[in-house]
């Protein structure tokens, strides 16, 4: 097996905005949303949607509300100019916002649960030097002064931090095996020491995903295979999901759940488990939302059209509204069998009440495209941020209007993966002609119908 | 190596097979400008001056992927994608209007577009031929009394359109492939009943050409990388994209008027025309995903743009997923646009109404899936 010190984001190569579409609830049961149009707060229960900013000169990608609900923190990729993520932590009941990082490549975010510090998973500029590969980098940022430092490198972009604020659930990546699979650990981390505790050996992919019960008790993980942290996790032979497994944080105990699962998240309780599998019919299209007691003894079905992925890019991750009702994402056919519109939909948890909210938000949305402020922050020079990797040097900056708009690099990815679906097409083809068939003879028309040879 | 070829094969006949019979997002408007609209809930009337819905028919077995409304405006053909004998296939109903009462007229795989007859005796189909054989699109005659169904043309571009008689289509007879993937053959018109084709012009085109007939049928309008009289060998090597020809029909004359081109569409007076192209890109901004339109006069003359957010899909498995815009009456017209509604990636297809003279834009899309959710509750 090979040694590596990345992780083998291949996929993530070609992604400038690879943040998963993953929606913030707060306390009163409203969800951040992030549009062209700008961000809005969207109360589900009653479909009424208000304002928080607009675009900020650039595609609004992501948000998070603080942990104290009284700010947000819009991220913007700043399709102009620099072509970058820009990181503002807005007041939600009026002033100005702030800066308080900016980066290229950047993936996710996460507040601690004290409010004081940042999480974001970039994706580095160097390449490892033996596998030419580009690894990732955690970036912890202070609220306070916007100061920040690299955290740790190679770790799957699903974190959780615990409740004390001191310490990260992590996946590092250890190795990759012949299938490409990653063989690594989930481990404590400690902020302050920088020392990794293992709670689990996994065998995983890019995929994985990680949730830390409210307790901080326990924590699910979807994976190819768990073991206790020194002991070899043997995933089954053959083609398969990913299976969710529970693993105790004290003791390291794991349970394997015995279901196919994409990811898992914790109620607000942490007495009801959501999880994402594939349809029971095998259809890729979408897939299956089930419900789970924390006994893992009852399994309740909500709906088969949940999104599992968006083209080549989006990673939809459902949520929980409350205790009793979650929402998730779900794309609809509104013209024909291409007409796709991804829509937003919630659903008690006992499978009853399923409503699209999508017009309502769409609605609301629209009432405000246009006129809501389109400008950034003001950009510091001094901003701490600035030397940071990733970021342009103070002597090469310039303004967000300095320059014409950036070529729109998200179909880069878009170009290399029809080229490579192209170049399976053109394959196929060629052997099917080569080894099956000869050409059909085709020539021009004599005039009269008839074709010549 | 026996496995490695078959599952190579099989691979790359999924796709080919995937790619066949797909319908583009057209929808059909009728004078009184009602759009008809296709979707999963199933197939709804749209009022766009007024924002009414109302539900046309519930969603049955199969998905609703495509419809049309009979000349006479007493009915239409509602297509939906059905299993049967475990492969998809397109069923093609007949629904009156005024009672609801529906029939069934044939089962077609791999179809791809239908248009009545003006005299609404007949429907032209097209349908992709074999993707083992050539994969090109044939155009189908099928007769609306009886369903019964024949092949009228192989080899056929997949636009055709009806000229007012209803004895001739207006086609395109594909001859070749060539090396860059483009398509030389002949505009033409094919009578319906002997299956004669007469050429009007050559033309060689790429799987974006498009071709219209003018309301009088005088005129054709198409678009195609180069274009002669008919039994010319045409060069091809000088246009990239489609570009704009006129066609008189009664001389078979043919004027270039440059100008990329994508979609043609005559006002219903004949006095204006839709075109739809590639928004111009620079070294910063590629535009790949948006179109342009742009409203002229019959002369094409006085070129208007009115939209330059008009959707365009990166990636198409054969036409599903292009949508075309068109007109709601002689003053306003609809198209679609790619919205996003959740980061970068979340997107949903929105209509769009808009003034022929660029005025009163409104996204019309809302008061649709709030109408449907009335119509058809549960989601």
């Amino acid at each position: 097996m090979r040694k590596l010190r990345f992780f083998p984001l291949v996929g993530l190569l070609f992604l400038p905005g690879c943040f998963p579409i993953e929606l913030d609830v707060n306390s009163k049961g409203e969800v951040i949303v992030f549009r062209q149009e700008g961000f809005f707060l969207f109360h589900p229960a009653s479909g009424q949607a208000k304002p928080i900013a607009g675009p900020a000169g650039g595609m609004p990608v992501f948000a998070r509300f603080s942990p104290n609900g009284k700010d947000a923190l819009l991220v913007v990729r700043a399709v102009r100019g620099r072509d970058d993520f820009r990181f503002d932590l807005t007041p939600l009941e009026g002033g100005d916002p702030r800066t308080v990082f900016r980066a290229t490549q950047t993936a996710h975010v996460q507040f601690s649960p004290d409010g004081t510090q940042l999480t974001i998973i970039r994706i580095a500029d160097k390449q490892h030097p033996e596998f030419k590969k580009p690894s990732t980098e955690l970036h912890l940022v202070t609220v306070k002064d916007s100061t920040s430092r690299i955290l740790i490198k190679d770790i799957a972009l699903s974190f959780r931090w615990f409740a004390d604020s001191k310490r990260l659930l992590l996946f590092t990546v250890r190795d990759v095996d012949k299938q490409d699979r990653l063989l690594g650990e989930v481990v404590e981390f400690d902020i302050s020491t920088g020392q990794s505790k293992p709670l689990a050996s996994v065998v995983g992919s890019q995929q994985l995903f990680l949730d830390l019960a409210p307790d901080n008790e326990r924590f699910l993980i979807t994976a190819d295979a768990v073991a206790p942290p020194g002991e070899a996790a043997r995933p089954a032979e053959g083609f398969g999901f990913r299976k969710l497994f529970e693993v105790n944080v004290a003791n390291s105990k794991v349970r394997a759940v015995g279901k196919d699962a994409f990811l898992a998240r914790y109620s607000p309780s942490g007495k009801r488990i959501l999880f994402t599998a594939p349809r029971q019919d095998f259809s890729a299209n979408s897939v299956e939302l089930i419900i789970a007691n924390d006994a893992w003894t009852d399994f309740t079905p909500l709906a088969h059209d949940a999104a599992e992925s968006l083209g080549a890019f989006g990673y939809p991750i459902p949520g929980w509204l409350d205790e009793e009702s979650v929402f998730y994402l779900s794309e609809r056919l509104a013209y024909g069998a291409g007409g796709k519109s991804l829509c937003f939909l919630t659903v008690r948890t006992d499978g009853t009440n399923k409503k699209n909210l999508q017009p309502f938000l769409d609605k609301e949305a629209y009432a405000w495209a246009g006129k809501l402020p389109d400008q950034a922050p003001p950009d510091d020079p001094n901003a701490p941020w600035r030397l940071q990797p990733g970021n342009v040097p103070p002597d090469a900056d310039f303004g967000i209007d300095d320059f014409p708009p950036h070529a729109d690099r998200s179909y880069v990815g878009v170009f290399v993966g029809a080229a490579l679906v192209l170049a399976l097409l053109i394959l196929g083809i060629v052997l099917y002609f080569a080894f099956f068939r000869k050409p059909e003879a085709t020539g021009f028309s004599d005039g009269q119908g008839n074709d010549r040879p | 190596m026996m496995r490695c070829k078959s599952i190579l094969l099989l691979l790359a006949g999924g796709v080919l097979l995937s790619a066949a019979g797909c319908f583009p997002i057209d929808l059909h408007v009728n004078a009184q400008g009602e759009m008809l609209i296709p979707r999963q809930e199933g197939f709804f009337l749209f009022q766009a001056r007024t924002g009414k819905l109302t539900a046309l028919e519930h969603a049955q077995d199969g998905l609703p992927v495509f419809g049309r409304f009979s000349p006479a405006g007493t009915e239409a053909v509602l297509v939906r994608k059905v299993r049967k004998d475990f492969v998809d296939q397109f069923r093609f109903d007949l629904v009156s209007l005024k009672d609801g009462k529906s029939r069934s007229l044939f089962t077609m795989r791999d179809a791809g577009n239908v248009h009545f007859s003006p005299d609404g005796s007949q429907l032209a189909v097209i349908r992709y031929a074999d993707a083992f054989a050539n994969g090109l699109p044939e155009v189908h005659l099928a007769d609306v009394k009886t369903g019964k169904v024949r092949l009228a043309l192989a080899k056929a571009g997949n636009v055709v359109r009806w000229f007012a008689d209803s004895k001739r289509l207006l086609v395109f007879r594909i001859q070749e492939k060539d090396k860059n993937s483009r398509y030389h053959g002949e505009i033409a018109i094919l009578d319906a009943a002997s299956g004669d084709v007469t050429p009007l012009a050559a033309a060689v085109t790429s799987r974006e050409g498009c071709m219209e007939l003018s309301p009088d049928n005088k005129t054709v309008l198409f678009g195609a990388n180069q274009a002669g009289e008919a039994g010319a060998l045409v060069d091809d090597e000088k246009n990239f994209d489609p570009v704009l020809f006129e066609l008189d029909v009664a001389a078979k004359s043919i004027r270039p008027h440059g100008g990329k081109v994508s979609f043609i569409c005559y006002s219903p007076n004949g006095k204006k025309i839709l075109l739809l192209r590639k928004v111009e890109a620079n070294l910063f901004d590629l535009a790949l995903d948006r179109l342009e339109i742009v409203i002229a006069d019959a002369e094409l003359k006085n070129l208007r743009s009115i939209a330059a957010d008009a959707h365009r899909p990166i990636i198409t498995i054969g036409a599903e997923g292009l949508s075309f815009p068109g007109w709601i009456d002689d003053a306003t017209v609809f198209y679609f646009i790619e919205r996003r509604v959740f980061g970068i990636d979340g997107r949903a297809l929105h209509l769009v109404v808009i003034g022929a003279d660029g005025q009163n834009k409104r996204y019309v899309q809302p008061g649709i899936d709030l109408g449907v959710m009335k119509a058809a509750p549960q989601p």
